[in-house]
């Protein structure tokens, strides 16, 4: 047993060259793989970190958006539920203004009706005291009532103002107007002078007078010189008082 | 072609360097491991077959005993010491082949070894600490020690040189005398413990080089940091 110095020398060269072929062939490649795949395990560790950040990203994303739609949701009820409150207040007043006014309506058809018929009534009761009076008076009138209400004719026509006389003559034109007696009575002589003369000096110039009898007129005469009409009548006189009362008088 | 009697026979010579057994053994070694690392490492993927697998387990062991015994160190001291393991295993084994012995019962071979181990923890521990921390550690704790770490460099090496060296031969001689007196069969609990014994061996030599390399790379400095 001897130390063999080339067999140390080369065993010891040889050892190292071993070292460096197994560090390239054997070591290097297997911790290089290790290496790759603890990258890889650690990037598919990071990208599932990733994916789950953004997942609870999403999570929370749509919790926060399921809450707004909740709020929102609410919001728009509440929005409705004061809406429709308005439209039903707006609606039970106008019902209320509608059903008012129907109100007023009926109401004023009412009075109108009963306005309507209380004239009737007024006019029925008119007329009925006209046909009345009218009764009355046929039974009542006669030639003595006759010859006062030509007497109170005659006297109006004297008793005329001057500008009223006036006034006459220029419808008249100047000129003398034949003069339509209409009376209830035949006129006695005396009667058509007293009536002649005092148109005559109503006219300033002789008239012509035309007659004739009316027995509607009751009693009284009726004179016609257009445009000029006078009317001294039981006739025409109940005739002018239910038509005033008709127009409301 | 000369032979010396417990050491190897010379096979031939290159100028001054004379070839043994040992050193052709030791290349067969070589070549055998060189060319199983790269079939076993040249389709590599991310997704690791059965033999892949081993292969990762293997190297990955490796790697983690060293990182407990220096885990500052352990990526520069790795290839060194996982090539003692490995080669150690292998060279240890060869003697179960017949006709072939193991270069480790050859104590010029485990002395290159030893000495590189030796050189090693000079090598790694100046890389580490400096040439003057380095040199300082052998004043520690105090400088009249300095002889007694010396003579405890040298004769550890020497130990780990004659260790591998007489357990490996005697494990042959051993093997090879009960099989001259008992025949085939009886060998076979005999060849067993061959194997154990140098896987064994290959570890311990291995685990003290480790010792004492990360003993080197770690300084009284860090020491004492790591004591506080």
């Amino acid at each position: 047993m001897e130390l063999d110095w080339s067999t140390i020398a080369l065993e010891i060269v040889n050892f190292l060259i071993l070292v460096w072929l197994l560090k390239r062939l054997l070591y290097k490649p297997v911790q290089d793989i290790i290496a790759q795949r603890r990258a890889a395990i650690e990037a598919t560790l990071r990208e599932a970190d990733d994916k789950q950040a953004q997942a609870q990203a999403l999570r929370t994303q749509y919790e926060n958006r399921l809450a707004e739609w909740d709020k929102e949701k609410q919001a728009a009820r509440e929005t409705l539920r004061q809406e429709i409150e308005a439209e039903r207040q707006k609606q039970m007043a106008a019902l209320k203004d509608a059903l008012a006014a129907e109100l007023e309506k009926t109401r004023s058809v009412e009075e109108r009706q009963r306005a309507e018929t209380l004239q009737r009534l007024e006019e029925s009761a008119v007329a009925q005291g006209a046909r009345f009076c009218a009764k009355l008076l046929e039974r009542l009138t006669g030639p003595d009532l006759h010859g006062r209400l030509l007497e109170l004719l005659v006297a109006e026509l004297e008793q005329l103002p001057e500008k009223r006389r006036a006034e006459l003559r220029n419808g008249w034109r100047g000129q003398a107007p034949t003069v339509e007696v209409v009376s209830a009575y035949t006129l006695s002589d005396g009667q058509c002078a007293r009536l002649q003369q005092s148109l005559d000096q109503l006219a300033g110039a002789p008239c012509r007078l035309t007659h004739r009898e009316d027995d509607t007129l009751l009693a009284g005469v009726r004179l016609s010189a257009p445009p000029w009409h006078l009317d001294v009548n039981l006739g025409d006189e109940l005739q002018h008082f239910a038509e005033f009362t008709h127009d409301g008088h | 072609m000369a032979a010396n009697e417990l050491g190897s026979q010379v096979l031939f010579s290159v100028g001054p360097l004379h070839v043994t057994v040992t050193v052709v053994t030791t290349w067969a070694v070589m070549a055998a491991l060189t060319l199983a690392a790269w079939l076993l490492t040249r389709n590599l993927r991310i997704g690791p077959g059965d033999r892949q697998t081993a292969v990762e387990g293997v190297v990955v062991a490796i790697e983690e005993a060293i990182r407990a015994v220096a885990p500052d160190h352990a990526e520069r001291i790795q290839p060194f010491v996982a090539t003692l393991w490995i080669y150690l295993a292998v060279a240890n084994l060869v003697g179960l082949i017949p006709e072939a012995s193991s270069p480790n019962r050859d104590i010029s071979a485990t002395a290159a070894l030893a000495i590189l181990v030796f050189l090693s923890v000079h090598w790694f521990g100046i890389r580490a600490l400096g040439l003057r921390q380095y040199l300082k550690h052998y004043l520690s704790p105090s400088p009249i020690l300095l002889p007694f770490h010396i003579i405890g460099e040298i004769t550890r090496t020497i130990a780990l040189a004659i260790r591998l060296f007489g357990n490996i031969m005697s494990l042959e001689i051993a093997a090879a005398l009960v099989l001259l007196v008992a025949g085939f069969l009886a060998p076979i609990p005999i060849l067993m413990l061959h194997i154990v014994e140098a896987l064994v061996q290959a570890y311990i030599f291995g685990t003290l080089a480790l010792i004492y390399l990360a003993g080197a790379m770690q300084s009284q400095h860090q020491s004492e940091e790591s004591k506080e």
